[in-house]
């Protein structure tokens, strides 16, 4: 459950004390004598002079950050951002994220419910659906691997809607030799309501991948292979052996239509929908200086935040801070520290990364040599402002930190060790309808959901 | 509109529409103009617009800048209509700039009204359900909101904060992404 102390590593308010409230002075003399508010009075002091309709075509015009800021304006503002009648047409943002079959939101206060069922039982319990496991997210949409079976590889689902779609298996006899596939889930409900899916299949130690893209629209997957060794040969930085997909824990991203995803050797993959590969770009380059053999430099995740392409970099053993980093703030931690993390983000205009900022491991862990994976995950960027969130594994921990305040913030400790974070970002608009893409399926003499669900009723009979 | 006439009178006849404010002001429209409001649309199909079409919830003023508006899209609309058969694409494309940009302009324009006004043009637009009337003055509001603090909304519209220190702790918690 989220705890509202900051970390004792900053000593400092998770958030600034709300000034006093200031009643006019027409509405604080009415109340003083126990009187009701006169009409003029309390229609211009409750709101804006605007019926719900009206008020909310307003504010489904607000940015969405500004938005959930003015739910602080009145009650009315609150209750109107709040209602659940309003979300189709007011911008979302993220809830919180799923792991090991819960969900935790960062700032939610304690015991408030998960927007929706962790557990998912609405698809659990439909009829022909096996084991379900939750592989990803984008936009509202979540994607599911479904097993065991031969005909239905994946589910897609908004849990808000509870609207689903099964997805038929992408396997070639191409793929027989191939170990490992990863699939990513793109929606983007601005730009169309249908989905695509984007399967890398390949094997390690192998530069040739299958890359099976699947659409709602259509209904098929559509097949290719891509060389990594070709891929990688243009922009001729590749220092390692074979290219491969890595899988670490937040290592792909879903920003302005590109498809973004690590491989090894310190690069990213630019990919499209349609898994043509648009271009690898190198990871973002060392802050620290190091010494002589030392220079170890990880990317450890990217991310989307605000139509930005994020990257951070784990560095370690680093001897001395950069200078323009070594003011009084920086220099206190970096005496006696030894690794660092840097915010990078992409720009578009000019093709490069821009360092944001870069931290300390004794500021934001309050210890230094704390290593990715063993002691620390980064799990996901708040897609509408500069909050990055951490999982600290020893201590099974959320903490935020603001790449604006720089402050360290604890949000719950979790039960048990989740092996993944998806991160939930609601959306109440159809995202297709289930019939619709179940007669696409038919025609082209695919079993559809329904027919799936007929088949296992008949086989319990 | 029940004395016969010729074709064409009838034609002209038929084509206008009487708007009626609140105020028992009268307003002589054409069809094109009056149809921006799908309210007034459906009225129309439905055939309930003889004897003029009562606008309880629309002052006379308002109802005058509304029609101002209408009557320049409605025409807008038309041009844009009557541009793409008579004019080359090249013709075409610059004859629509022209049009967006001089539309462009008159919205600006159109905008510059006290903040009543613009909130009694918001009703009006919400009533009549005139589309684009609705999201231009709605953007400006919406415009006037981004990037302002609580107090800062509260004091240029005039709202007094109702929440209890509390409640506001609360939501300032849960939204402590946005104070950023």
């Amino acid at each position: 459950m989220p705890t509202r102390s900051p970390l004792a590593i900053t000593g400092r308010r998770p958030f600034p004390a709300p000034p006093p409230s200031r009643p006019s002075p027409a509405a604080a003399l009415c109340r003083r004598h126990g009187l009701s508010l006169p009409p003029d009075i309390s229609e211009s002091a409750a709101r804006l002079p605007l019926p719900d309709d009206p008020l909310v075509e307003v504010l489904s015009r607000v940015p969405v950050k500004d938005l959930h800021r003015s739910k602080c304006v009145s009650k009315d503002w609150r209750d109107l951002i709040g209602d659940p009648l309003h979300r189709r047409k007011l911008p979302q943002t993220l809830q919180g994220f799923f792991h090991a079959g819960d969900f935790i939101n960062p700032f939610g206060g304690s015991g408030s419910p998960p927007p929706v069922d962790p557990s998912f039982r609405f698809l659990k319990k439909l009829p022909g659906i096996g084991k379900i496991w939750l592989r990803g997210s984008c936009n509202g949409l979540l994607l599911f691997r479904h097993t065991p079976s031969r005909t239905i590889s994946y589910i897609v689902c908004n849990p808000s809607t509870e609207q689903w779609a099964a997805v038929p298996s992408e396997h070639t006899p191409a793929d027989k030799h191939n170990r490992t596939s990863r699939t990513y889930l793109v929606f983007d409900p601005a730009v169309s309501s249908h989905f695509q899916l984007v399967t890398f299949c390949e094997k390690q130690d192998w530069n040739l991948a299958t890359v099976h893209t699947y659409s709602s629209k259509t209904g098929v997957w559509r097949h290719s292979q891509i060389d990594w060794a070709e891929e990688v040969k243009q922009p001729d930085l590749w220092r390692g052996w074979n290219p491969y997909i890595s899988d670490r824990v937040g290592a792909s991203a879903f920003c302005n239509g590109r498809l973004y995803f690590m491989l090894n050797d310190c690069q990213i993959a630019e990919v499209d929908v349609e898994g043509k590969t648009r271009g690898i770009i190198p990871s973002p380059s060392l802050v620290g200086r190091h010494g002589a053999g030392t220079a170890e430099c990880n990317p450890i995740f990217i991310g989307q935040s605000q139509g930005h392409l994020y990257c951070i970099n784990e560095e370690s053993w680093v001897d001395k801070v950069p200078f323009e980093l070594s003011t009084d703030d920086y220099r206190s931690y970096f005496d006696y520290d030894h690794g660092l993390l840097s915010f990078w983000v992409r720009d578009y205009d000019t093709q490069k990364w821009v360092l944001k900022l870069s931290m300390s491991h004794m500021h934001l862990f309050g210890r230094s040599r704390y290593i990715v994976r063993r002691d620390y995950e980064v799990v996901g960027i708040h897609p509408d402002s500069n909050f990055l969130f951490i999982y600290l594994c020893s201590k099974r921990k959320l903490i935020s930190y603001s790449l604006d305040s720089k402050e360290v913030c604890a949000h719950g400790t979790l039960e048990q060790d989740p092996l993944w974070f998806t991160p939930y970002v609601p959306c109440f608009l159809d995202f297709l309808s289930v019939a619709e893409h179940d007669d696409k399926l038919k025609v082209r003499g695919k079993p559809s959901a329904k027919d799936v669900a007929g088949a296992a009723d008949h086989s319990g009979q | 509109m029940a004395s016969a006439g010729s074709g064409d009178e009838k034609a002209a006849a038929a084509a206008m529409i009487t708007l009626i404010s609140s105020d028992n002001e009268k307003f002589e429209v054409t069809e094109a103009t009056a149809t921006l409001s799908q309210t007034i649309r459906h009225m129309i199909e439905d055939g309930c617009t003889d004897g003029g079409v009562p606008l309880p919830n629309v002052t006379s003023k308002i109802l005058a800048r509304v029609i101002e508006y209408c009557k320049k899209h409605a025409t807008a609309a038309a041009g844009e209509e009557g541009s793409s058969s008579s004019f080359s694409d090249a013709a075409f494309l610059e004859v629509d700039r022209a049009f967006l940009e001089e539309l462009e302009e008159f919205d600006d324009a159109f905008l510059e009204v006290d903040r009543a006004t613009l909130f009694d043009l918001i009703l009006a637009a919400n009533y009549l359900d005139i589309k684009g009337l609705l999201n231009l003055t709605c953007q400006k509001v919406a415009d006037s909101v981004k990037g302002k603090t609580p107090e800062q909304i509260r004091e240029m519209y005039n709202i007094v904060n109702d929440l209890t220190p509390e409640e506001e702790a609360e939501i300032r918690r849960e939204t402590q992404w946005a104070f950023e």
